[in-house]
Formats: structure tokens, C-alpha cells, sequence
């Protein structure tokens, strides 16, 4: 039956809407839902080289219907993918590196995505304030400083508060807002380890 | 879960965020001359003269045993059952802060000890919660036309309501716009008739609103 | 380096100013690396003062400069939650290029906080709250940003829409029109015959099974707002013949299309 071919891909973007990983690309069902359409465009054509004047209100509904699944096929194509690039997006924006496993479920397209979509953030960010940083996290500011632990040895490093050794183990006072502090927790080289303010601040 | 938080999605965090900013009174318990905060003076703190300061600020120094927060005048016993009786009887909703629900939990999380009865205050909260929210229920299930007044309303309501809100008016507007399209298509054929009931149960206009954030209950759904 | 706990005057309450600044630029700089003289101060009682010349700015510049940031935070926070519940693209907000500048005033003014007054409450206080103005500005801008590639090509279609954009938005939006339509080109639509997609984009006028290319904001969305201002009697567009009295802090439920001009003068706010 037309207008099934879609189902797997629409399934697929019910079940991984909420979340963060991506599937692996499901290439050979994209190809189905394309001759789909390709065959469908087929039937038109034959229907389209009658005589306008001959085709009957059957012929013209079979016609209607046939627009209609094609618009459905492409909806869905449409919708799988930009679904798939808000995840790829989302990875760009905090300035993270496609991940090995994630490299694997991207299609090559996707991959180029990825790597244009963040050249364009590069760009914008030109025109960004200095002090301002896009890709922070967008959560709101609690403290102003945070202990971390060092979960891979990263060495000496320029921070906003001046060099700071991270050496595996070894925990770390450092600024919440750092964009390299987050960074750095983000690819998991550093870990928060509990924000309680007391523990940080001098008391009085 | 890994959710996927895009910038667009406005979190219970940010209704707190803002709530934050909100005035609350404080007793210092260090000396300190004035000092701006995002363009507004705050101070001076003189033992025990008490003194305004946004919420945030005083959470802060809290944390810090550096003041005493006054609790504000409607979290109290006495205010909140006449709040409670008032929304008991009234269709209306009684007057709260906006942003009652974010403030009374910061300050029972962690200024506790310094509000009067908080045990009573939780179980009062939450009865008054769940009266409000039945309200906004009840509004929805009579499927109320809008434009509708909703005064008093409080932020966290809006925020847990809005996808259900959202999405009841879009889809009486979808049903009208489908029954339209029904009466016109009568003389279908079968086929066409199946065909197109395989695509629209196929419900992907639902899936192309990626705003469509169901809200985040969380932590915000209870009082302790 | 200088303390920023800094007086003008003895007499004078003092007024520590500082919203700023504690960017890379402070820190990059050689001097300001060498925190630690700065650490053995009394953080609590700040009396003595430490003039830097360039704190010597005129009083009533700094309590004007106060007014405009309280002011202009107030509007941002503001631009923010419209932005994010209106579903098409609102003016765009040149309160953002204020705060920007008043935080790079006193960027340049201000001496920055060392690690050690970070520690110490007020000095705690001042980068939290420079963090949350930034929180506020960079959300905003996010905001914005999603929204311009949810609805990218209505936009630019739109020479009303494009007006309201900055002109990095602009570039933005053009650049990710450009990606958007290359990534699908190459993904699927190559594959397909042009006779299909030309046959596909005709049947786009009018009717409601058209090909979803462009995303067009809702308009008729429903939407929470809140009076700032009392209107008095008003009659909204889909309910031409009730008159309603409209007054400061109603809240209500509405088609957004109703509340446009509303919220074009200013006076309601979404929520």
C-alpha cells in the first residue's frame, strides 16, 4: 500500500525525538521512501501525457492521491533528516567534536553538516560580543566557582584565573563560567564534584 | 535521560532564574556599605538593621550563615489558609505572587530555619497546589474560548499547563480544519479513503513541532 | 592593580561598582596574572581605599551608567521571554547592544576581581551577577538564533521578518538558508526526478496538502500574556464585538494574532 514505505522512518523519529543520541542513518530506507516517489511520478507522467479532457474524476482523484503520498514521502524525508540535524547542531553549538561512535551512525552527508554547520557558528561568533560566550551552557549561573576533579591528565593550563595544573586525581577549584572549564567538562576531562559554596568560600 | 536541551526550550531553572530576582528582606549579620547589582545599589548591612535584596542574594549569603531571610508576608500559616479558603470557594483564582511556587520552595529548601511552622507551610502549599492546578484543569476540560482571563495565574502553572494548552487549541483548530476537508472529500474512492487514513495516523504534523516540549514536572511537582 | 572595593570618598557611602568584568582580556593581560599580593586583604570590612585613576569617573556618570544597565536588563529579560513565546521573529532588541557596551565601559574601567575576592561574599556577589547579565544577553541571542533556523525561510522570504533582524542574524540566516537547502539537495532531493519536485511545488498554492518546504510561524498559537500597561476597553481582533477592560497585571490566554499590536507597543508581555 502507498504511504506505508514511510512507517520505519517515522517510527524511528517518534522514538528518538526526546533524546540526545542519534540512530544510525537508515540509508537503504530513505532509498525506499525515493523510488516511491520516483515510481509514483512514473504513474502521473502516464496519467499527465492523456488528454486533459479525457481523464475522468477517477483518474484526476488517482492523481490527487498520487501528489499526496508523494508530498507525504517528502515530508517525512524532510522531517527524518532535520530531526537528525538538530542533534548534529546541538554537538556544534557546545563546540564538541564528533564522537567516534557517533561519526559511525552519521551518514557522510551529516558529517559535512556537522563540520559546515560549525564553521558557520565560527563565523557568527565573530560578531559576537568577546565577553559572551554562544556555546555556554544554557543554564543558569548559580556559583561562581566550582571544585572539580581531574579525570585525564590535561597538563598546564590558561584559565581566567592563570595557569592551573590539572594532573589526573587531582581536584581543582576553577571559575563555573570558563569556557575552557566547560569545555574541558564537557569532552569529561574534568568532572564537578559537588558545588557546595562553603566549601569554596573563605568564611568571614 | 539525555533530553535534548536546545536553546529554545524554557526550563523550571529559568522560571527560577527569573523568580530570583524578586525583593526579599533580610537581617545581615555583617557590615557592609552599599554595593550595585546590575545597576541597582543594594545595602548598606549594619547589624541587625534589616534590608532588601533579591532573592538570589540572599540565598547566597544564606549559604554563607551571613543573614537571616524574613519570610515575606504571604508565606505564612495565617496567609496561606485564607489563601486556600479563598480558593476553595472562589472560581477565581486567590491572589499569588507569580512566582509563589518557585520562592516558598527556594526558602523551604534552604532557609528553613528561618521561616515559622514550615511543616505546616509545605502540607498548605501543597493542598493549594492541587487546588489551583484542578482549576486549570477543570478550565481546560470545558474547553474554554479564548481569548480567556486568567488573572493570578502563577508562572510555574503556565509552565506546566502550556504544552497541554498548546496543543488543545491547536488541535480543535486541526479537527475543524479536518472536518472541512472531510465534507469535501466524500466522493473518494475507497482506496484513496485508506490511503489517506495510513498518513495522517501516521501523525507526523505532531512530530514536526519541535517546540512541543512536554514540561519538565521534575523536582517542582512537591513541596519537600 | 587596584581592589575594586574601591571609594571615592570617605564620607560617602561607597559604591562598589562593578558589573563587569572579569572577561579574557583582564586576564590575558601580564600584570593581572599576579593575584596573590591581593589575597591577605580584610574582604570583609572594605575601607581603605585603593583609587586607580581610572576609577576616578564622575559619580553621576556611574549612577547614570546604573541606570541605564538596571533599565536595559529589565528590557532584555523581557525581549527574552517574548522572543521565546511568540513564534515569529520579534524586532530585534538594540537593549542587547546597550548592556554590551556598559559592560565593556566598565570593562575598561573596572579593575577586574582576583580569585581572592571572589572568595570573599560581595566579591562573590558582583561575578554572579555579572554572570547572570551575561546568562540573560546570551540567552537572548540563542533565542533568537534557534528561531531564525526553525523558520529561516519564511524569513528571508519576508522582507518585514529580515528588517527585524541584526545584521549578523542576517548573514546567519542567510548562510544556514544556504546549508539547510545543500545538505537536503545532497542528502535526498538530488536523487529525485526535477519533473517531481517541480510537480510537487505546484500543487503548494492553496491547498492544505501542500509540501511542507517552508515552516511558517503560527500565528494563531496560543499564547499567555500579561498587561504591563492598563489598555482600558479593547476589543480583540477575533472577538470584535466583546469589549473587554484592560488593565495592569491581567493575565490572559490568547491567539497570538490578537495580542500583535499589543505587544508591538509594549503593552503586554508574554509569560
Amino acid at each position: 500500500m502507498f504511504g506505508e514505505t514511510a512507517v520505519p522512518l517515522i517510527d524511528t523519529a517518534k522514538r528518538t525525538r526526546k533524546t540526545q543520541s542519534v540512530s544510525l542513518y537508515e540509508g537503504e530506507k530513505v532509498r525506499e521512501i525515493l523510488d516511491e516517489i520516483s515510481i509514483l511520478q512514473e504513474h502521473l507522467e502516464s496519467l499527465n501525457d492523456q488528454d486533459l479532457n479525457d481523464i475522468n474524476s477517477s483518474e484526476y482523484e488517482t492523481k490527487l492521491l498520487i501528489q499526496l503520498v508523494q508530498n507525504h514521502d517528502l515530508k517525512v524525508l524532510k522531517l527524518y533528516h532535520s530531526q537528525r540535524s538538530e542533534k548534529i547542531k546541538f554537538i556544534a553549538i557546545q563546540e564538541l567534536p564528533l564522537s567516534q561512535e557517533m561519526r559511525l551512525k552519521l551518514s557522510e552527508r551529516e558529517r559535512i553538516f556537522h563540520s559546515k554547520y560549525s564553521d558557520l557558528l565560527r563565523k557568527y561568533k565573530c560578531e559576537y560580543p568577546p565577553s559572551l560566550n554562544l556555546s555556554a551552557t544554557l543554564v543558569p549561573p548559580k556559583e561562581a566557582l566550582t571544585a572539580v576533579r581531574v579525570l585525564k591528565d590535561i597538563g598546564d593550563l590558561m584559565t581566567l584565573n592563570g595557569y592551573v595544573e590539572f594532573r589526573k586525581g587531582t581536584q581543582a577549584i576553577v571559575r563555573k563560567a570558563d569556557p575552557t572549564i566547560e569545555k574541558l567538562i564537557k569532552l569529561g576531562y574534568l568532572k564537578i564534584v559537588g558545588n557546595k559554596e562553603s566549601t569554596i568560600i573563605n568564611p568571614l | 535521560m539525555d533530553k535534548i536541551i536546545t536553546s529554545d526550550t524554557f526550563t523550571a531553572e529559568d522560571i527560577k532564574f527569573l523568580a530570583e530576582y524578586e525583593l526579599i528582606t533580610i537581617e545581615p549579620f555583617f557590615r557592609a556599605d552599599t554595593f550595585s547589582l546590575s545597576g541597582i545599589e543594594y545595602g548598606p548591612f549594619t547589624p541587625p538593621i534589616k534590608t532588601n535584596v533579591p532573592i538570589w542574594v540572599a540565598l547566597t549569603l544564606k549559604s554563607q550563615k551571613l543573614c537571616k531571610i524574613i519570610s515575606p508576608s504571604w508565606l505564612t500559616v495565617e496567609n496561606l489558609t485564607i489563601l486556600l479558603d479563598s480558593e476553595t470557594r472562589e472560581t477565581k483564582f486567590s491572589a499569588v505572587p507569580f512566582y509563589y511556587a518557585e520562592i516558598s520552595r527556594m526558602l523551604l529548601q534552604s532557609a528553613e530555619d528561618d521561616l515559622k511552622s514550615p511543616g505546616e507551610l509545605r502540607m498548605l502549599l501543597q493542598q493549594l497546589k492541587e487546588k489551583r492546578e484542578n482549576k486549570i484543569r477543570i478550565g481546560l476540560a470545558n474547553l474554554e474560548p479564548i481569548p480567556h482571563k486568567i488573572n493570578n495565574i502563577s508562572a510555574r502553572e503556565i509552565h506546566i499547563m502550556r504544552p497541554t494548552f498548546v496543543m488543545v487549541f491547536d488541535s480543535l483548530r486541526r479537527i475543524q480544519e479536518t472536518t472541512l476537508k472531510k465534507s469535501s472529500g466524500q466522493n473518494l474512492s475507497e482506496t484513496t479513503r485508506r490511503t489517506v487514513d495510513i498518513m495522517s495516523s501516521q501523525n507526523i504534523d505532531d512530530l514536526m513541532d519541535i517546540e512541543g516540549e512536554i514540561a519538565d514536572y521534575g523536582e517542582f511537582m512537591t513541596y519537600d | 592593580m587596584s581592589r575594586i572595593f574601591s571609594r571615592q570618598n570617605q564620607k560617602e557611602p561607597k559604591t562598589i561598582n562593578l558589573n563587569a568584568a572579569y572577561t579574557k582580556e583582564f586576564f590575558d593581560s601580564d600584570e593581572d596574572l599576579d593575584v596573590e599580593d591581593e589575597f591577605n586583604v580584610d574582604e570583609f570590612n572594605i575601607n581603605e581605599s585603593n583609587i586607580n585613576k581610572e576609577n576616578n569617573v564622575d559619580e553621576s556618570n556611574i549612577n547614570k551608567e546604573n541606570e541605564i544597565l538596571s533599565g536595559q536588563l529589565k528590557i532584555l529579560q523581557r525581549a527574552w521571554l517574548n522572543e521565546n513565546f511568540s513564534t515569529e521573529i520579534l524586532p530585534y532588541e538594540p537593549a542587547f547592544e546597550r548592556l554590551n557596551e556598559i559592560l565593556e565601559n566598565q570593562n575598561i574601567r573596572a579593575e577586574s576581581l582576583a580569585l581572592s575576592q571572589e572568595t570573599s561574599p560581595i566579591g562573590m556577589l558582583l561575578f554572579i551577577d555579572n554572570e547572570r547579565i551575561k546568562y540573560v544577553m546570551n540567552r537572548y541571542k540563542r533565542t533568537r538564533l534557534a528561531k531564525i533556523e526553525k523558520y529561516v525561510c519564511s524569513i528571508i522570504e519576508n522582507a518585514e521578518y529580515m528588517a527585524r533582524l541584526s545584521l549578523p542574524e542576517k548573514e546567519f540566516a542567510e548562510r544556514y538558508k544556504r546549508l539547510i537547502e545543500e545538505h537536503e539537495h545532497a542528502s535526498f532531493l538530488h536523487v529525485l526526478p526535477q519533473e517531481s519536485l517541480d510537480v510537487l511545488k505546484e500543487t503548494e498554492n492553496g491547498t492544505e496538502t501542500s509540501f511542507a518546504t517552508v515552516e511558517h510561524p503560527d500565528l494563531n498559537q496560543a499564547v499567555f500574556c500579561r498587561f504591563i500597561k492598563h489598555v482600558g476597553s479593547y476589543s480583540f481582533l477575533s472577538t470584535p464585538h466583546d469589549k473587554e477592560i484592560l488593565s495592569k497585571d491581567d493575565a490572559y490566554l490568547v491567539k497570538y494574532s490578537d495580542i500583535q499590536k499589543l505587544l508591538e507597543d509594549h503593552s503586554i508581555e508574554l509569560i
